[in-house]
């Protein structure tokens, strides 16, 4: 989140939040379809879909809440130092956040790869397992996602499989993005756009196949 | 010798095509033919035995996804409002299923 390293101007603080919220809402909403393809199906595939994104929906859940805490916390303390009291809450829903995402992710990456060789190749940029670096594993993870769903796309031309390949580029930009936001803040923003703008293709596909 | 060999076909077909997959087929076929169909153009077009055939139409029975009625004196199929919400239904989590690149 934005208040960690000051990373951008106050009038800025607390956009992040609503964006987590709204990104996990729809989240939740992809998880629900999911549910009912697993009920109807029961095939391990459909289910790694609806856990990956009940997953990423908690830990989107969870960051928003902790961090709407946090900025909330500040503008009520009004000195940014105090702010360093409330740290600990923060730092807890980032690494949950974290950790979810991973979870999830494997989850989705098990989707289509149900024989886990790839998942293990996948799984080595975890070994980078240091707090700046978190996103480059997630990236790499995101950037697998985007890969499988863009052959599945190619290969069959499903316009609504079009935007799920989008929501996994755009969550690949989002986290390769994040880790150039120390060079320049104004990349904070633009990561979180893609996030939101992620979800927004999932929400965008959610309604297509709801309303044909 | 023969019917074994059907069978083994009809059960590798079954393993490939869902039991689902085939209650639906059944349901859109139903569709297809008006919303009412004799069990022979069932039979014919889902590609099923005759036991296999009724062991499906038992289940869309039980579910009262399809009713039996009179016509001409014969026994035909008539898909009802709950099966053709049934497929409804389910083209939306087919679509979403191959959204993601993995079919049902």
């Amino acid at each position: 989140m934005a208040i960690e390293g000051f990373l951008l101007p106050v009038r800025f603080y607390g956009y992040d939040s609503v964006i987590y919220l709204v990104s996990a809402l729809i989240g939740l909403a992809i998880a629900y379809k999911a549910y009912k393809l697993y009920s109807v199906s029961e095939k391990n595939q459909h289910y790694n879909l609806f856990v990956g994104f009940s997953i990423l929906a908690v830990g989107l859940l969870t960051i928003s809440l902790t961090s709407a805490y946090s900025y909330l916390k500040f503008f009520e303390q009004k000195e940014l130092l105090l702010f360093n009291g409330y740290f600990d809450v923060a730092d807890v829903g980032y690494w949950i956040y974290f950790g979810a995402s991973f979870l999830a992710y494997w989850f989705l990456i098990n989707m289509y790869a149900p024989d886990k060789k790839g998942v293990f190749l996948l799984s080595l940029p975890m070994t980078f397992n240091y707090y700046s670096y978190l996103n480059v594993g997630l990236f790499f993870f995101a950037l697998y996602l985007a890969f499988r769903s863009a052959v599945s796309y190619f290969s069959n031309k499903n316009q609504n499989g079009f935007w799920v390949m989008g929501a996994f580029v755009l969550m690949a930009v989002y986290h390769a993005v994040l880790l150039f936001t120390p060079f320049f803040k104004g990349f904070y923003i633009l990561a979180h756009v893609s996030l939101i703008l992620s979800f927004a293709f999932l929400l965008y596909m959610l309604i297509r196949v709801n309303r044909e | 010798m023969i019917q074994q060999v059907k069978n083994k076909w009809e059960e590798e077909d079954d393993s490939r095509r869902s039991k689902i997959g085939i209650l639906v087929d059944i349901l859109r076929l139903i569709q297809k033919k008006g919303g009412v169909a004799k069990p022979t153009h069932i039979l014919y077009g889902a590609n099923l035995s005759h036991v296999r055939l009724n062991k499906y139409m038992d289940v869309l029975m039980d579910k009262q996804f399809v009713e039996t009625v009179n016509a001409g004196g014969r026994g035909v199929y008539r898909i009802t409002d709950k099966g053709m919400e049934f497929v409804r239904e389910f083209r939306k989590v087919e679509q979403f299923s191959e959204a993601f690149g993995v079919p049902i």
